[in-house]
């Protein structure tokens, strides 16, 4: 052979990667088999996006539960507005937030264990409902993502782990969640050729762990309970009265998703999988991680070029110009968010809509993009109806909870009693009622503007601009209804930490103009919540 | 080759430690007591550190990764908080000479653990493909051409990625863990795998070969794929399922598939299982055919091939003559691409040149020339190591590996192609790497190579700073720590009504003290390579490359830069080498104690003229790599 032809695999290069053609394997129907319960039950789906938020364009304002506006980054919510709960001040109270930090959390509800993959973090919420409620149905949890692994610190691409503390992997490819689902091993005549292969590796197994070192004995028994609940799984299927699934009301039509080299249609896939998933009761729990905590996807398919966690730095990387993109990122997220509620909002479930038996949490376990804080985290649910969730409000609580205590409340919604899971102290008030909570925020008639020389001193809500483009532009909303336009530069804003304020009452001083009988100001001079 | 060190090790167990007293816990409990205990103790000990969890000098010495921080720390004046009383000196100097008693002053050469190993997702797919001579990557598109972009094989579609362990490697034995959905999928892929026996002649005849009964055809197959010497409680469970599956009617041929397919789901197959021997008192080596695993995983990333596996049963491989010839074999096959693809790529990152993302998206003009950036970097760490290159010609080289897209990044003329003209100007033309010789200063190694600079860019603008990060970690060996949680906003400082370059940009960090204290590394080096666009084309114009290090030297252009390392980084450059490549043989992150072998090595290799051979083959006689010890 001649050293210049040593790779040659790729030298004629043309067309483009075709599918590969799978073994095909028994095909079963989740549809057919289950004997039927009459009350569909409940499920909950996560939605996860590492690398927070622009915070000033997140937050909600607005002066009571029903009585607000949407945030442009929410935006796209509006329409969905009943079937949406908005919640604001949940904290993490553990210190030194960090991107490696953020992942762990989410589902933890405490900080990671380091930046490796092989320390032992803490069991996370998804893991440990599927570990107590999971056995009803042939999965005990789906985890999906869309995003790679981040080499310099894999503890950001993971957000389930499980009891050994364990990353638990993900799938990315709609076609395998699928074959997982319904392209099982597990009926006619391979399933007695499966269960005699599975009798021989067990035999192997524990032959080898009983001459193997405690340490590796540990990873055996992995093993060989990994391949024990293989075989549960296979022989369970003859077992109807084992197999407690609910049985869907409307039919759900099984076809394996095609492969699609864009990012957003697999994005779409994805969350169609955990639709079927819930619908056809293959489990009820999953969680997908759009976004590891520190992540690098570039969303070109939205003429973005630069790296996500890159425009999440907007601060330290030059400002203004980034916070439009990152925004559109965001949104983008959100956008998936709704896509999956209407999803389950359109299938129909035991006279009501799937959705109603569905609660989906959205959100990230870091706030302020580029100062990594942990507080005022921005997380919001949407259906859950039977669940005992009331939708169609805001809930601001007025003083910081644990975010723990959201987890803990919608696991107690799953039957799996978590109180004193990581940081939770008892299970979220306020998910199920009106709490008629005193937002602070309360136009007294003195919302007021008065022009002294130069300087305009006014004061009243603060809201952001809905227009993405212009990330510098505030409104603040006097008694009269009229607006007091805030225009500054990105260091002004952020220097007076702009996004603290958003969302509540402030009274600001600045420089101003009048620009077609509207007020102008240009820079804060001094700005101060409003008494 | 021999294990040259066993006399040491006999040394080191028979004479007690004379000259020191070894070092107590005890000596430093009071520090601890006084300075850390009231925060890092009780329910929720600060960052998650309970110092009341170590009472022992035992109990400690296994935490030595907590004691480092410690260390960092105490050394830095970050702890205690202002808040609290400062460690008196005499405290402080007492915790040093503790610290270094137990963790720098060892002497004692120890295997260390060596942990249970399953196969990686590439290791995995590449046994199979070696036990049942079948090609896993589809090369050929339909219609006999190849594809634009390679679809993934199988393995690669429906098992997820390995995460890499502290070691930085995939093959860490740390992460390893294999779940209920993979044991499934391994079920599939293994029944995929075996069918695909039927469409190769060759792979007929290595599985079926001329057994003459079922039994004789099993006993082969388990003794390759579990890879030693079967007993018969090994094949009996197998054999079983042959029998219980012609009994249902079935013909020879698919009743030897089912018991192909669970043996390879066997745990045998899928671990790297090594016998303990429990009657050792101290440590022992491996057994032959463990030895001929260890180094067919190291050098292959698969299942030893029909000479190495006969070595490690009739024990020869335990002759020095013999291992050394099979190493000096191995070193030379074909499959020593999977060392440069999984060792190289791993640690000098440039798998990431052909990341998912990139490959997935990437229109067909950006994919071939990822492509072609990574099989340079592949062909060129696998030429250094074949070809017993030294270890500095990973910084610079007259050698390289091009074609002729990447004779237009690199600006070369007079490239010629070996493959007709007749084809040029077709997209689909074949454009195969070969190799070129150059004589430019500023080429060559891979501090400049294409794939470098990439991994090392944002998308479409190079990064200084990710430059520097990657040249201090990946060839330095000195990986800088986190950025501060509070950076100042660099718009603050901007000149209104003109850009900064991203010198005068850079210079802003560090003119601030925190910053300063990394980036005075980061960026000469990262700034030193602007030169070089974000896919490595050489730019002249407007380019500022000139830089100081710290240490006082100055350079102008990326030659003169990687003239400084080479001599006056030599020692850090060697060291980082040797730790990676052991990291990676041993499948683990080194620790303290590993540290006597390390220099073992590193003295072995300035020996052998700075040779990959006498790396290599230092890495394959050293203690941790033949030796396993009871005392885990």
């Amino acid at each position: 052979m001649k050293q210049s032809y040593l790779i040659n695999r790729r030298q004629v290069l043309r067309g483009s990667g075709a599918a590969l053609a799978l073994p095909l394997l028994d095909i079963m129907s989740p549809a057919v088999q289950a004997s039927p319960q009459t009350k569909p039950p409940i499920r909950l789906g996560v939605l996860y996006k590492g690398n927070g938020v622009h915070p000033p364009s997140w937050d909600i304002s607005g002066t009571g539960e029903t009585d607000f506006e949407f945030s442009p980054l929410v935006k796209p919510l509006e329409e969905i507005r009943d079937d949406i709960l908005f919640l604001s001040n949940l904290d993490h109270l553990e210190g030194g937030w960090s991107h490696h930090s953020c992942a762990v959390a989410f589902l933890g509800a405490t900080g990671s264990n380091g930046r490796n993959i092989d320390r032992q973090q803490p069991e996370t919420i998804d893991q440990l409902i599927g570990r107590q409620i999971g056995k009803q149905t042939p999965l005990s949890s789906l985890e999906l993502t869309c995003d790679g692994i981040f080499l310099p610190e894999p503890v950001t691409s993971y957000i389930s782990f499980d009891q050994q503390g364990r990353a638990v992997p993900r799938e990315s490819d709609p076609q395998i969640v699928f074959d997982r689902m319904f392209r099982g091993i597990n009926n006619g005549s391979s399933k007695r050729r499966n269960l005699s292969i599975l009798d021989a590796v067990l035999e192997d197994a524990n032959r080898i762990s009983r001459q193997a070192s405690t340490d590796d004995q540990r990873k055996l028994k992995a093993y060989l309970e990994a391949v024990r609940s293989v075989e549960k799984q296979i022989q369970d299927m003859d077992n109807k009265a084992a197999d407690e699934r609910f049985r869907p009301t409307s039919d759900p039509q099984l076809t394996r998703p095609v492969v699609s080299e864009s990012f957003p249609a697999r994005v779409k896939a994805l969350l169609d999988m955990m639709v079927l998933a819930f619908w056809t009761d293959t489990t009820r729990m999953s969680s997908f991680l759009m976004a590891n905590s520190s992540s690098r996807i570039v969303f070109d398919f939205l003429g973005i070029n630069e790296e996500h966690h890159y425009l999440s730095h907007f601060v330290r990387n030059a400002g203004t110009k980034y916070i439009t993109h990152f925004n559109m990122i965001t949104q983008w997220h959100v956008e998936q968010f709704k896509y999956l509620t209407q999803r389950l909002a359109s299938i129909e479930e035991a006279g009501e809509r799937l959705l109603d038996n569905t609660m989906l949490m959205f959100g990230s376990s870091m706030k302020h993009g580029d100062y990594h804080s942990g507080r005022d985290l921005p997380i919001i649910l949407s259906g859950g109806k039977n669940a005992g969730i009331k939708t169609g409000r805001w809930l601001k609580y007025p003083d910081a909870q644990p975010y723990g205590n959201l987890l803990a409340g919608l696991a107690e919604r799953m039957g799996v009693d978590a109180t004193d899971f990581g940081s939770s102290t008892a299970s979220l008030e306020g998910l199920n009622r009106t709490m008629n909570y005193d937002f602070g925020v309360k136009d007294t008639g003195n919302w007021l503007a008065t022009a002294n020389g130069k300087t305009l001193e006014f004061s009243g809500l603060v809201r952001p601009t809905t227009d993405l483009e212009k990330t510098n532009v505030y409104f603040i909303r006097l008694s009269d209804g009229s607006d007091v336009k805030l225009d500054a530069s990105f260091g002004n804003l952020n220097g007076k930490r702009i996004d603290h304020y958003v969302g509540r009452a402030a009274k600001i001083t600045g420089p101003f103009k009048q620009v077609a009988g509207q007020f102008v100001v240009t820079n804060i001079d001094s700005i101060e919540l409003a008494k | 080759m021999r294990c040259r060190v066993p006399v040491l090790i006999i040394l080191t167990l028979i004479l007690p430690t004379f000259g020191w007293a070894a070092p107590e816990f005890q000596s430093i409990q009071p520090l601890l007591k006084r300075h850390c205990l009231e925060c890092h103790s009780g329910d929720k000990p600060a960052a998650k550190i309970d110092f009341s969890a170590y009472r022992t000098q035992k109990q400690a010495m296994a935490a030595d990764d907590i004691w480092e921080r410690v260390h960092e720390v105490i050394q830095g004046g970050t702890m205690p908080p202002d808040s609290n009383p400062p460690v008196p000196a005499e405290q402080r100097k007492q915790f040093e000479h503790w610290y270094e008693q137990t963790f720098l002053q060892v002497t004692e050469i120890v295997p260390g653990p060596s942990p249970l190993r399953h196969l990686t997702r590439r290791e995995y797919q590449n046994s199979l493909e070696d036990l049942l001579g079948i090609q896993l990557n589809q090369e050929l598109a339909k219609d006999g051409f190849r594809f634009m972009k390679p679809p993934p094989s199988i393995v690669e579609k429906m098992l997820p990625p390995d995460p890499p362990g502290s070691s930085g490697f995939r093959n860490d034995a740390a992460v390893s863990s294999l779940d209920q959905a993979s044991i499934i999928k391994m079920l599939q892929i293994a029944r995929y795998s075996v069918d695909q026996i039927d469409s190769s002649d060759a792979a007929k005849e290595l599985v079926f070969g001329n057994a003459e009964s079922a039994e004789e055809l099993l006993r082969s197959f388990v003794t390759r794929a579990f890879r030693r010497s079967p007993q018969e409680k090994d094949i009996t469970p197998y054999l079983a399922i042959y029998r219980a599956s012609r009994s249902n009617g079935h013909p020879h041929e698919i009743a030897i598939k089912d018991s192909l397919v669970a043996i390879l789901t066997s745990p045998n197959f899928l671990y790297r299982i090594e016998g303990d021997d429990s009657s050792a008192t101290s440590i022992y080596q491996v057994h032959s055919s463990e030895l001929a695993v260890r180094l067919s995983y190291f050098l292959w990333s698969s299942t030893p091939d029909a000479s190495l596996l006969q070595a490690g049963l009739n024990e020869t491989l335990l002759q020095a003559e013999t291992l050394e010839a099979q190493v000096d074999r191995m070193l030379q096959s074909p499959k020593l691409r999977e060392f440069s693809r999984n060792f190289g790529g791993q640690w000098l990152g440039f798998h990431e040149v052909i990341s998912e993302q990139v490959i997935s998206t990437g229109n067909n003009n950006v994919v071939k020339q990822r492509l072609a950036m990574y099989d340079e970097a592949l062909m060129y760490f696998e030429y250094l190591v074949r070809e017993n290159r030294s270890i500095f010609e990973l910084i610079d080289s007259q050698e390289s590996y091009i074609n002729k897209m990447l004779a237009g990044v690199y600006g070369i003329k007079g490239f010629q192609s070996p493959v007709s003209t007749r084809l040029a100007g077709r997209e689909d033309a074949p454009d195969p790497l070969i190799r070129w010789p150059h004589n430019d200063p500023n080429r060559g190694g891979f501090l400049t190579m294409a794939a470098s600079m990439a991994i090392t860019s944002a998308p479409q603008r190079t990064s200084p700073i990710r430059r520097g990060v990657w040249v201090l970690d990946k060839i330095l060996g000195t990986p800088v720590p986190d950025p501060p949680a509070a950076v100042p906003p660099l718009e603050d400082a901007r000149v209104p009504g003109r850009t900064l370059s991203v010198r005068e940009q850079l210079e802003l960090h560090t003119a601030n003290e925190s910053c300063r204290k990394c980036h005075q590394h980061i960026d000469p080096l990262g700034l030193g390579l602007e030169n070089f666009g974000p896919l490595g084309r050489f730019r002249q114009n407007g380019v500022d490359a000139t830089g100081t290090l710290p240490t006082g030297q100055s350079f102008t252009t990326p030659a003169e830069l990687k003239k400084i390392l080479l001599t006056q980084y030599e020692e850090e450059i060697r060291s980082n080498v040797t730790r990676r490549m052991l990291s990676y043989a041993l499948g683990r992150r080194l620790r303290y104690y590993d540290q006597p072998v390390v220099d073992d090595i590193i003295s072995q290799l300035k020996d052998g003229d700075d040779r990959f051979h006498v790396l290599v083959k230092a890495i394959i006689s050293s203690v941790p790599f033949q030796y396993r010890s009871t005392n885990q």
